[in-house]
C-alpha cells in the first residue's frame, strides 16, 4: 500500500485515538469551517480536497504503443460473405467452417477486422492453420496480444509447399509450429537437408519438438534416414521411440524391419501347400524395443498376440516373394490352420498399414464371405475389418457395394447403412447421390406410424448433409412429405430432415459466395 | 406495562443477536433522560452517539434516531426491557418534544385520511401537494440528519475497519436512504461498496467519496445560500426528481441535430440504467440522457450510437447543464459525420472537464471525444489510450479486443467516459466508420 497522506491516515486510525497532523499543503487548508465536529471538519476538508483533486487531474505518460500492424496484402472480402463467415464461426461447426474457408483462402480475400477477435477467438483447432491465413496480417498482428491467440503466430502466412527463402531463419528463431511446417515443406523438396537440420539440434531440443520433427520423416522416407531414427529408437522418452519404431517399420531396408521379418518367417511355415503359424512361446527385450511393447491377454491368447504384433508388422507382399503366391491363393492357404482367424487379421492390418492395394480386394470379399461362426473368432466385426481395407479398394468396386446397399437396404445386414457410405469418399458421385435422395424420399412417403423406427436412413442424414454434391443441391432442399403424425419418431425425422436442409442451405450459401 | 413480560418483548426482536444486544442495553447505566407517560417510553442510550428512544405503547412502535434499520432496534429493546425489569428507572412525566412530536405524528394519519375523499379540487390539491412535499422534505432532511452521524461515527472509529465489511453494511444504509426518498444518495452509498480493499489506494478515495457525500448533505442544509443552477444540482444529488412538465417550464431548451456518441447499460438495484451521450452539432452541447428499465422493458427511448438526429431537448437545471430530456424529435436518423468534434490531447479534455467541476463538484462521469489516440495493450488486463504527446488515460475492463483490432495500432478517435480513474470506452471511429464498443456491465 502506497503511505497515505496526513489527512487519509488521520481517517483510517479514526479521531477516536485523538487527531494529529490533517494539513494537505492545498487551498483546501485555508477553509474555514467553525462550529463542526472534528469528524465533520475532516469528511468536508477531505471532500474538498478530492474535488480539488479530480479538478487537478494531470494526464499520465502513457505506456509505449506498440509497432502499427502491416498493411495488408489481400483484399477485405464482401459483406455477404462476411456475414457467412460469421456465422459459420458462430455456429462452431467445424466441417463448414473448413469447407468455407478452403474457398475463402483460395479466393484470397481476408475477413474484416472487426471479425478478428471472433475468429481468433472461435477458431475450431482443425480450422487454425486455415484461419491463420484468412485473418490476413491485422490478426496475424493481433495474435501477440492475447495468450490465447498464439497459434495464429504459430503458423507460416500462406498455405503452399513452398520452402520460403527465409526458411534457415525460419527453422533457427520460429515458434514451433512454424519449425515443423518449414521443415515439412523441406521434407518434401530436399529429405537430405531437412535431416540435417534436425540431427544438428537433436540433442538440444525438448520432446515436443522431437516428437514433432520426427513426424515429418514420414515424407521422403529414405534408406539414409535410418541412422537418425536408430537414435532416437533409443530416446529416453516413450513417445518419441514409439515414433521411431513405427517409421523404421515401415522402411523396408531398415535392420528393425529385417528383424521383424525374421521374426515373422521363424513364426510362419507352408507345407504341401497349406500355411500354419508356430507363434513363439516367449519373447525378448529386443521385442520391445523394436516397438512391439502391447500387453495381450494372458494365457492361450498371449501367443496368438504376439504373432498379430509381429504380422501385422510385415509388408503382405513380403509372403507374395517369400511363398511365390499371390495374395487370394495365401488367404486361401490358411484355410487349414488354426490360427487362422490371427492370419488373416494380421494381413488385413498390415494391408491397412503398409497400404497394399493387391490385398485390399482379395481381404474385402474375404470378410464379406466369412462365415458367422468364423468371425466370431476375430477381434472386430464385418464392417469394421472391411473398413480397414476399403481406402485401399478401387472406387468402382466401392461405389458398385455402396449403390447395392442403398437399393436393398436389408441386403448386407452386417452394416449400417450410414457406415456403408461413411466408406465413400466425398462428395459422392452422381449415381450414389441419386440413389441416396430416391432411397430417402422413398422411405419418408412411405413412412406410416406402423413403421416406428425411421433405421436406417435417419442414420444416414449427417454423412448425406455433408456428402451430397453441387449438383444435388437443389433437389435435396425440395420438401420431404413426410406423413402427418404426432409420433414423436416421426417427429424426430421431420426435425432431423429439416437440419438436413439447413446444412444443404449453408453449403449452397458457400458454393453461392465463394465461386470456385 | 405489567402487561407484557420480558419474554415477550424478546419476542419483538428482529433475530436473536438483537435480543441479545437489547438485554444488554436493559440496565440503567446507559441511559440518561428516561420517561413515561400512560402510553409511551423514552430515554436517550449512549452508544457511538447519543439516540433517542421512543416507544409508543398503543402499537409497541419505536423509533430511534440511531442508524439500525432493524425494527425495533437494539435501544429500543434495551428500553421496553429496562421497563419491566425496573419500572421505577422511568419516571412518570410529561413527554419531552422529541417524543411528542412523535406521537402526535403517529396519530395524525388517521385523522387526515377522510380529507383524501374529496382532494379533487385545485386548492385542495395543491395544499396536498404541499403538504407531500414537506412531509418528503421531512423524510429526507431527517434520512440525512442519521446520515451525518453514520458518517461521523466512520470517522471517529477510522474507516480502516471497513475493508472487512461486507457489502450488507453499505446497502443497510443505502436502503435507510431510499427509505428517506434520498435515492441519489443511496446510489452513491451504493457505490461506495465496492472501494474498500479494490485498490492499494482505496481509503483515499473512499475518504474522498465520504467528504464528497458530506459536502452534498452540508451544501443541501444551505440551499438558499446557493446559486439557482447549483441549487437544483444538490436537489436532484440528493435525490428530489423534476416532473415532466416542470423540466419543460424550467430547462433550457435547445434544438439542433443530435450525434449519439455511444451508450452504456448498467445493473442497477433492481434494474437497467442507460446512459447515453448525445453532441450538439451546431451547439457543441453535450447531453446525457437517462433511462431505467425494469423488468426487461425495453428503454422507451431509443438511440443509434453513431447516428445523428434533429430533436429539442430539455436539460434539467444545472449549474453546468448535461442531463437533459428529447422532448420532441424530427425527422429520421442520420449517419454521423466521419469525424467528430472533440480533444486534441488528453490534456485538453482534463482541462475542459475541470471547468465542468468548477461549476458542478459532484461531477461523476463525463463522456469526450478524443482524437487521434492509439490504443495500447499493455497485458490482457492493462490497457490504455495515448495520445500523440504520450499523455494517456487508463482504459476501463479488460476486453478492448475490438478497439484493438479495428485501430491495428494506429490513432482512431474514440469516445469513452471518464469517471476521474478510468476511461470507459463507448465507441470508436476508425477509417470515417463508426463502431460502438459497448455492453452491459
Amino acid at each position: 500500500m502506497p503511505k497515505p497522506d496526513a489527512i487519509t491516515t488521520a481517517a483510517l486510525i479514526g479521531t477516536a485515538r485523538g487527531v494529529g497532523q490533517t494539513a494537505t499543503g492545498t487551498s483546501v487548508d485555508t477553509l474555514q469551517l467553525p462550529g463542526v465536529s472534528t469528524e465533520r471538519n475532516l469528511l468536508l476538508r477531505a471532500g474538498a480536497l478530492a474535488v480539488y483533486r479530480a479538478a487537478g487531474h494531470t494526464p499520465n505518460a502513457a505506456p509505449e504503443a506498440q509497432t502499427p500492424a502491416p498493411e495488408e496484402t489481400k483484399p477485405e472480402c464482401p459483406p455477404s460473405v462476411a456475414a457467412l463467415m460469421e456465422s459459420l464461426l458462430g455456429a462452431r461447426n467445424g466441417v463448414l467452417l473448413a469447407e468455407a474457408l478452403a474457398r475463402f483462402n483460395q479466393v484470397g480475400y481476408r475477413l474484416p477486422h472487426l471479425l478478428l477477435p471472433m475468429a481468433l477467438t472461435q477458431a475450431p483447432s482443425d480450422c487454425r492453420p486455415a484461419l491463420a491465413l484468412a485473418v490476413g496480417e491485422r490478426g496475424r498482428w493481433l495474435g501477440q496480444f492475447n495468450r490465447h491467440w498464439g497459434w495464429v503466430g504459430e503458423t507460416l502466412a500462406d498455405e503452399s509447399d513452398a520452402v520460403p527463402p527465409d526458411a534457415e531463419t525460419i527453422w533457427e528463431e520460429g515458434a514451433l509450429g512454424q519449425r515443423v511446417e518449414i521443415l515439412s515443406r523441406l521434407r518434401k523438396a530436399d529429405p537430405a537437408q531437412a535431416r540435417e537440420w534436425v540431427s544438428a539440434v537433436w540433442k538440444r531440443e525438448k520432446v515436443d519438438a522431437r516428437v514433432a520433427f520426427l513426424e515429418t520423416f514420414e515424407v521422403g522416407l529414405g534408406a539414409e534416414d535410418e541412422e537418425l531414427l536408430d537414435i532416437a529408437l533409443g530416446d529416453k522418452t516413450e513417445r518419441v521411440r514409439e515414433v521411431a519404431a513405427r517409421l523404421l517399420t515401415s522402411l523396408q531396408t531398415s535392420a528393425l524391419a529385417a528383424r521383424m521379418r525374421a521374426r515373422a518367417e521363424a513364426m510362419l511355415t507352408l507345407k504341401n501347400g497349406a500355411l500354419d503359424a508356430k507363434p513363439p512361446t516367449a519373447v525378448d527385450a529386443e521385442w520391445e524395443r523394436d516397438g512391439l511393447t502391447e500387453k495381450g491377454a494372458q494365457g492361450a491368447g498371449q501367443r496368438a498376440f504376439w504373432m498379430a504384433q509381429v504380422l501385422s508388422r510385415v509388408p503382405p507382399s513380403h509372403w507374395e516373394a517369400q511363398f511365390g503366391m499371390a495374395p487370394d491363393k495365401l488367404i486361401a492357404a490358411t484355410a487349414g490352420s488354426k490360427w487362422r482367424i490371427n492370419f488373416l487379421e494380421s494381413w488385413n492390418d498390415a494391408a491397412g498399414r503398409f497400404k497394399e492395394k493387391a490385398w485390399a480386394a482379395p481381404l474385402w470379399r474375404l470378410w464379406l464371405d466369412l462365415s458367422p461362426k468364423e468371425l466370431k473368432q476375430s477381434h472386430g466385426d464385418r464392417s469394421e475389418l472391411c473398413g480397414i481395407v476399403a481406402p485401399m479398394l478401387a472406387l468402382a468396386d466401392l461405389e458398385r457395394f455402396a449403390l447395392e446397399a442403398l437399393a436393398d437396404t436389408k441386403k448386407y445386414d452386417d452394416f449400417s447403412l450410414y457406415e456403408i457410405l461413411d466408406m465413400l469418399p466425398r462428395p459422392w458421385s452422381a449415381p450414389v447421390a441419386d440413389a441416396w435422395l430416391s432411397g430417402a424420399r422413398g422411405f419418408v412417403t412411405g413412412i406410416t406410424p406402423q413403421i416406428k423406427l425411421a433405421e436406417p436412413w435417419d442414420d444416414t442424414l449427417n454423412t448425406a448433409a455433408l456428402a451430397l454434391p453441387e449438383t444435388h443441391f437443389t433437389r435435396a432442399l425440395e420438401p420431404f412429405e413426410v406423413p402427418e403424425s404426432k409420433h414423436w419418431q416421426i417427429n424426430n425425422l421431420r426435425s432431423q430432415l429439416e437440419e438436413l436442409q439447413a446444412t444443404i442451405s449453408l453449403r449452397q450459401r458457400i458454393a453461392k459466395e465463394l465461386p470456385l | 406495562m405489567s402487561t407484557i413480560t420480558t419474554q415477550q418483548a424478546l419476542a419483538l426482536a428482529p433475530d436473536t443477536s438483537s435480543a441479545q444486544a437489547g438485554k444488554k442495553l436493559a440496565a440503567t447505566k446507559h441511559w440518561k433522560n428516561l420517561g413515561r407517560a400512560p402510553t409511551a417510553l423514552w430515554g436517550e442510550c449512549q452508544g457511538s452517539a447519543l439516540y433517542q428512544v421512543r416507544v409508543d405503547l398503543t402499537g409497541m412502535a419505536v423509533k430511534c434516531s440511531c442508524p439500525s434499520r432493524k425494527l425495533p432496534c437494539k435501544h429500543g429493546l434495551g428500553l421496553i426491557i429496562l421497563s419491566i425489569n425496573e419500572p421505577g428507572a422511568l419516571p412518570g412525566a410529561e413527554p419531552p418534544e422529541w417524543v411528542a412530536s412523535w406521537l402526535a405524528k403517529r396519530s395524525a394519519p388517521k385523522e387526515a385520511a377522510p380529507a383524501r375523499e374529496n382532494a379533487k379540487s385545485p386548492e385542495k390539491g395543491a395544499t396536498e401537494a404541499a403538504k407531500r412535499a414537506a412531509k418528503r422534505q421531512k423524510l429526507v432532511e431527517d434520512g440525512l440528519d442519521t446520515l451525518d452521524l453514520w458518517l461521523t461515527d466512520l470517522v471517529r472509529n477510522g474507516i480502516g475497519a471497513l475493508e472487512s465489511q461486507p457489502a450488507s453494511f453499505w446497502e443497510t444504509q443505502a436502503a435507510r436512504m431510499t427509505d428517506a426518498q434520498a435515492a441519489g444518495v443511496a446510489a452513491r452509498l451504493r457505490r461506495m461498496a465496492g472501494i474498500p480493499g479494490a485498490s492499494d489506494d482505496w481509503p483515499m478515495k473512499l475518504l474522498g467519496e465520504l467528504g464528497r457525500l458530506s459536502l452534498l448533505i452540508q451544501a443541501y442544509r444551505r440551499l438558499d445560500a446557493l446559486d439557482d443552477g447549483l441549487r437544483d444540482d444538490v436537489r436532484q444529488l440528493i435525490g428530489w426528481t423534476l416532473a415532466q412538465d416542470e423540466l419543460a417550464a424550467r430547462g433550457e431548451h435547445v434544438s439542433d441535430r443530435w450525434t449519439v456518441l455511444g451508450q452504456w447499460i448498467e445493473n442497477q438495484d433492481r434494474g437497467l440504467e442507460q446512459r447515453t451521450w448525445l453532441l450538439g452539432e451546431r451547439s457543441g452541447r453535450l447531453a446525457l440522457v437517462l433511462q431505467y428499465s425494469f423488468a426487461n422493458q425495453p428503454f422507451p427511448e431509443s438511440f443509434i450510437p453513431g447516428s445523428s438526429f434533429d430533436a429539442e431537448l430539455h436539460f434539467f437545471p444545472s449549474a453546468y447543464p448535461l442531463r437533459a430530456r428529447v422532448a420532441e424529435r424530427s425527422g429520421e436518423p442520420v449517419a454521423a459525420h466521419e469525424r467528430l468534434p472533440g480533444s486534441e490531447s488528453v490534456e485538453a479534455f482534463l482541462r475542459a472537464r475541470a471547468e465542468v467541476i468548477s461549476c458542478q463538484p459532484w461531477l461523476d462521469r463525463l463522456a469526450c471525444v478524443l482524437r487521434d489516440v492509439t490504443p495500447v495493450c499493455v497485458s490482457a488486463d492493462s490497457w490504455w489510450a495515448r495520445d500523440e504527446s504520450g499523455a494517456g488515460l487508463p482504459l476501463e475492463g479488460s476486453d478492448h479486443w475490438r478497439l484493438l483490432a479495428l485501430s491495428g495500432g494506429n490513432p482512431v478517435d474514440l469516445i469513452g467516459e471518464w469517471d476521474g480513474e478510468t476511461l470507459l470506452p463507448l465507441g470508436m471511429i476508425a477509417e470515417g466508420i463508426y463502431t460502438p464498443l459497448w455492453g452491459v456491465n
